[in-house]
C-alpha cells in the first residue's frame, strides 16, 4: 500500500505529500506518526518553511495538521506554501536574492581583507589602481599614483599621491617605510605635505650628508575626522582593523 | 652587431644634443661607426652644435618619404670618415613621420653602423614616440634640479613601459661646490630617487658652451667635461672605467677668476 504521508526535503525547506483520498482525521494521524518517528531527523529547533501538496486543504484543516507536526515534533514551522507555481517561483527568487547579497557582502569583505603586491618603482605619471588592498615593493615617486579600495602599505618611499579606502571607507590606512607623500586621501579625507615641511626639505641636500637621515617607518590613519601621521607603534596597530 | 640608443631627457635644455654630439663623436674617435639621428623634426640643431649645418641637402623626412636616397642624406662629419649625421627638417612638424617609418629607417641603418644615436626632442609626444621606436636602449640626461630629475623619472616609466629595459643615466651639469655647500643634489641624490644605472657624470663646464658655438664637440679634450664624455663613451662600449673625482674649483683657480673679472 502507498504510504499516506510522504515528507520530501527541497532546497527551502519541507514538503509534505499528502494521500488525497485518505479520510482527513485519519490523515492527520498519520502525519502525527510519520513525525514521531522521524524525531530523530527533525531535532533541530530550526524554523521551516513547509508545503503541503497532493490534497486540498482548507484552513482549519492546515492549522490542524501544523498542531500535529508542532506537537510531534521539536521544528517550528514558520511558513506555509500552498501548492502555487507562481508562488514557488517567486519564493525561490527572494532566496536567491538573499543567498546572493549574502555573497557579495562577502566578497566585499575580502577585498579589503585581501591585497595584491607589486613589485618595482613607480614613477611619474605611472599610477597602480585596485578593488582591494595594495601593497607597493618598491619606492612610490613624486608625481605618481597608488589607488586602492582598501589599505595601502609602501616597502619604500611614499612621495607620490597615496589613496586609500577611495570607497569612503576611512578606516582604511597607509603605511610606509619613509612617508614623504606630496597627497594622502583615506576616505574622503585629503591631506597634503605642509609647506613648512618642504622648507626644511630645502636645506635637507647637506643634512643627508652629515647626519644619515633615520628612516622611520610612519603610518596614515583617520580619527575624527581628521587625518594623522605617526610612527608605527604597538599601540597604533592595535588600534587598526583590518 | 649594431647597437641602437636614444639619448633622451623629457625636460627641454638639460643637454640632450651636446651630448648626442659629444657620445657620437667620442664613439667615432674609438674606431666606430656611427650615424647620429636628429628626430627633434622643426627644431634642428644637432646639426648645428655638429657644426654640420651648412652641409645640408636632404633631411630625414626627405628619406622617410622617399625623395632621396639614405645615402644622399647622410652627412660626413668634418674630422672623423666614420661620424655621419642624419639631419632633421627644419620646414615640417613632427607628424610628418610615425614611428613605424623611423623602426624601418633604423632597420635600415643598423646594416652599416655599429651605432645609431638618435637625438630625441624634449617632451613626451609625437617626436618622443618616434625616436623610442627603433632604439634598443637609453641614455637618460639630466640635471641635478628636481624639475628636470621629475620629467626624467617621467620617462623612465615610458620607456619600461615600451620594452626598452637597458636604461643608463647621465647627469650633466653637476656643480661640486654647490653640492658640498648643500645647495644642490649630489649624484647619490639623484640615483636615489631615478633608481636606474648610472653611466656618466658631467661637470658644469663653461668649455661646453664654447665648444657648442664653435661647432666642435670637445670630447676628449682636457676640459672637465670632455674627459667625462670620453668615459662615458668607453662605458657605452662596455668597458669598466672607474668614476673620475669631480672637483671644485680650487682656491687658486677662484683667486685668479677674481683677478680676471
Amino acid at each position: 500500500m502507498r504510504d499516506p504521508v510522504l515528507l520530501k526535503g527541497s532546497h527551502f525547506g519541507l514538503t509534505i505529500v499528502l494521500d488525497p483520498d485518505m479520510e482527513f482525521q485519519a490523515l492527520k494521524q498519520a502525519v502525527g506518526d510519520k513525525f514521531r518517528q522521524a524525531k530523530d531527523f527533525f531535532n533541530s529547533e530550526k524554523q521551516i518553511a513547509v508545503k503541503m501538496e497532493g490534497r486540498e486543504l482548507s484552513t482549519p484543516q492546515m492549522e490542524e495538521i501544523v498542531d500535529v507536526i508542532s506537537e510531534n515534533s521539536s521544528l517550528s514551522i514558520a511558513y506555509i506554501i500552498e501548492d502555487d507555481k507562481f508562488v514557488d517561483v517567486s519564493f525561490q527568487e527572494a532566496a536567491n536574492r538573499f543567498i546572493q547579497l549574502k555573497q557579495k557582502e562577502k566578497e566585499e569583505n575580502l577585498n579589503v581583507c585581501s591585497g595584491q603586491f607589486y613589485k618595482g618603482t613607480l614613477r611619474s605619471g605611472q599610477s597602480l589602481e585596485s578593488d582591494a588592498s595594495v601593497v607597493v615593493i618598491g619606492d612610490v615617486n613624486p608625481g605618481a599614483t597608488v589607488t586602492a579600495k582598501g589599505n595601502v602599505v609602501i616597502l619604500g618611499c611614499a612621495k607620490g599621491y597615496i589613496y586609500a579606502g577611495t570607497d569612503g571607507d576611512d578606516r582604511a590606512f597607509i603605511a610606509a617605510l619613509d612617508m614623504q607623500p606630496m597627497q594622502v586621501r583615506i576616505g574622503n579625507l585629503i591631506a597634503r605635505c605642509s609647506d613648512e615641511e618642504k622648507e626644511k626639505k630645502k636645506k635637507k641636500f647637506r643634512k643627508a650628508k652629515h647626519e644619515e637621515q633615520s628612516m622611520e617607518a610612519q603610518i596614515a590613519f583617520v580619527e575624527d575626522g581628521n587625518i594623522y601621521i605617526e610612527p608605527i607603534s604597538k599601540a597604533l596597530l592595535s588600534e587598526i582593523t583590518v | 652587431m649594431s647597437e641602437v640608443i636614444v639619448i633622451t631627457s623629457g625636460k627641454g635644455g638639460v643637454g640632450k644634443t651636446t651630448t648626442t654630439a659629444n657620445v657620437g663623436t667620442g664613439l667615432a674617435k674609438e674606431g666606430k661607426k656611427v650615424v647620429l639621428i636628429d628626430t627633434d623634426i622643426g627644431l634642428r640643431n644637432l646639426d648645428v652644435v655638429m657644426g654640420l649645418e651648412n652641409r645640408i641637402v636632404y633631411n630625414l623626412v626627405d628619406v622617410v618619404e622617399g625623395n632621396c636616397r639614405m645615402k644622399q642624406a647622410l652627412i660626413k662629419d668634418k674630422k672623423y670618415p666614420n661620424l655621419f649625421l642624419l639631419p632633421s627638417a627644419q620646414t615640417r612638424d613632427k607628424n610628418s613621420v610615425t614611428p613605424e617609418q623611423m623602426t624601418k629607417l633604423v632597420e635600415e641603418l643598423k646594416e652599416e653602423f655599429d651605432y645609431i644615436i638618435l637625438d630625441c626632442p624634449a617632451g613626451i609626444e609625437q617626436g618622443f614616440k618616434n625616436a623610442i621606436s627603433g632604439a634598443d636602449r637609453a641614455l637618460i640626461v639630466t640635471t641635478p634640479e628636481v624639475s628636470a630629475i621629475r620629467d626624467a623619472d617621467r620617462i623612465i616609466g615610458l620607456l619600461e613601459a615600451n620594452e626598452i629595459h637597458k636604461i643608463d643615466l647621465v647627469i650633466n651639469r653637476i656643480r661640486m661646490d654647490m653640492v658640498n655647500r648643500g645647495d644642490m643634489l649630489s649624484k647619490d641624490d639623484v640615483l636615489d630617487i631615478l633608481a636606474v644605472d648610472l653611466i656618466g657624470v658631467v661637470p658644469d663646464d663653461e668649455n661646453i658652451v664654447i665648444s657648442t658655438n664653435q661647432g666642435e664637440p670637445l670630447v676628449g679634450s682636457d676640459a672637465p667635461a670632455g674627459k667625462a664624455y670620453a668615459n662615458i663613451c668607453k662605458r657605452v662600449m662596455g668597458e669598466d672605467v672607474p668614476f673620475m673625482e669631480i672637483t671644485g674649483p680650487t682656491f687658486f683657480q677662484k683667486l685668479a677668476s677674481v683677478f680676471k673679472k
